[in-house]
């Protein structure tokens, strides 16, 4: 089996057919990671149409140096910047108590029935989108923290110090939440 | 000691790529700096918790999207590639020869009527006349393109449906040949989702259960199998349960069948 740094040069190459192989691999992940951050799942679905077509426009940028995932994740990065920056009513101040529109996504948050689950993803969406964006990142399977710092271009111990803030700051929002009767 | 550094160890102390060694010698430096056990564990909990958050399935709309935008670049590519001459001479293949007169025997034709009833300061009738022959033209286009060897090309002619208000039963007919017998799935999620749109047309509704049997592809299978969900068409469960009798059947689209024919 080609590993995706092979499918990548063969797609430079012009074998364009390697992007459905690509997309087939990450599609899931990469789904989930928007999903993850903006609790939306048209949205997510159109984020990571957006990756893929990037991924063809910019393909001759990939040098096969490093990993194809850091690359790709480079780019749904971009993307979530670009879409709440487009969004920014949805972006808040560091203050956390922040207001935010969870009732756009009761929908979603309807069907998840676990309690416990119910506080993170309402304490989730307290959170500024980056730092969701970072907590969902650290979480990704391969993804190290050097890895890491490439794609949102800044030093491993910068990240380091997000994950953590961005870590402390749920846990406050999460221990404040009170469980709902059952 | 300073923040930077208890950061530091507590994103290591999280991070799954460190050894229980190294977990241990970490968790010693934080409670040493202050940490109470129970916290750092409540705070590993937690960063835990953030894999198993609920991710609901992508769905159709995603792949459909992708594979049109990739057919739709390749055709970009190779419309781009491809020699002057043999533009040239497609253009004057006889079938777009007659089309292309036709349509723009209607263009002028149009234009007359419209100006003839201008000359009588009836402007509705223009407009109405106008938008037939839009109407008219685009449904040319729609045959012409269905004709094309590019899927990419046979997509975009369905969606063309899309702009009408009403869509006559010839076009519909086609729509459901498209999908009973076109070689690629994309195409024929395409025309899934344009008779989607027309569920109060009986022989329409009819059609796509008749689909149901007639798929292999799982996609197509489990677009139509949605269809009939959200239509709530038990006349569908004699083709839902006959499609279960396929002993090659997809593994989700069986379970998604046997749901579906449950919720009938």
């Amino acid at each position: 089996m080609n590993t995706d740094n092979e499918l990548m040069l063969q797609l430079k190459e012009g074998d364009l057919d390697k992007l459905g192989i690509l997309f087939e691999r990450h599609k899931k992940n990469l789904f989930g990671f928007f999903f993850k951050i903006t609790y939306d799942r048209d949205v997510s679905e159109d984020m990571v149409q957006e990756v893929f077509i990037k991924i063809l426009k910019y393909k001759d940028s990939f040098r096969g140096y490093g990993k194809f995932s850091t690359w790709m994740y480079s780019i749904a990065h971009n993307v979530s910047v670009d879409h709440f920056r487009k969004q920014n009513k949805y972006v808040f101040s560091e203050d956390s108590e922040r207001l935010i529109s969870v009732e756009d996504h009761d929908h979603e948050l309807n069907t998840i029935r676990d309690e416990r689950f119910d506080m993170l993803n309402r304490a989730m969406l307290k959170l500024v989108p980056d730092k969701r964006e970072i907590l969902t990142l650290s979480k990704i399977d391969g993804l190290k923290y050097k890895e890491l710092g490439r794609i949102l271009n800044c030093s491993e111990n910068t990240v380091k110090g997000r994950v953590f803030r961005a870590l402390k700051e749920l846990k406050n929002i999460y221990s404040k939440m009170e469980v709902p009767d059952k | 000691m300073k923040k930077e550094i208890i950061e530091k160890w507590m994103a290591e102390f999280l991070s799954p790529d460190i050894s229980e060694g190294e977990k241990e010698e970490l968790k010693g430096k934080l409670i040493q700096s202050g940490y109470d056990k129970f916290e750092l564990e409540d705070m590993e909990n937690l960063y835990s918790m953030l894999d198993e958050i609920d991710v609901p399935e992508t769905s159709n709309k995603l792949d459909m999207n992708f594979y049109r935008s990739l057919e739709l670049y390749k055709d970009a590519i190779s419309d781009k590639s491809s020699h002057f001459g043999a533009f040239i001479s497609s253009i004057f293949k006889k079938k777009y020869v007659l089309r292309f007169t036709y349509s723009l025997t209607l263009v002028v034709f149009g234009w007359y009527l419209g100006s003839w009833s201008g000359r009588i300061d009836n402007n509705n009738v223009k407009i109405q006349l106008m938008s037939q022959e839009i109407s008219q033209m685009r449904q040319v286009m729609i045959y012409t393109m269905l004709d094309q060897p590019s899927a990419m090309k046979r997509i975009k002619a369905i969606s063309y449906a899309d702009e009408f208000e009403n869509v006559d039963d010839k076009i519909l007919n086609t729509f459901l040949d498209t999908l009973n017998n076109d070689p690629n799935p994309n195409v024929r999620l395409a025309a899934v989702e344009a008779l989607s749109r027309f569920p109060d047309i009986q022989f329409v509704r009819e059609g796509l259960v008749k689909s149901i049997l007639k798929q292999e592809s799982p996609l197509v299978q489990v677009a139509l199998i949605d269809l009939m969900l959200k239509l709530k068409e038990k006349a569908s469960k004699k083709e839902l349960t006959r499609l279960l009798e396929n002993r090659d059947l997809n593994y989700s689209v069986r379970s998604k069948t046997q749901e579906t024919i449950r919720l009938l």
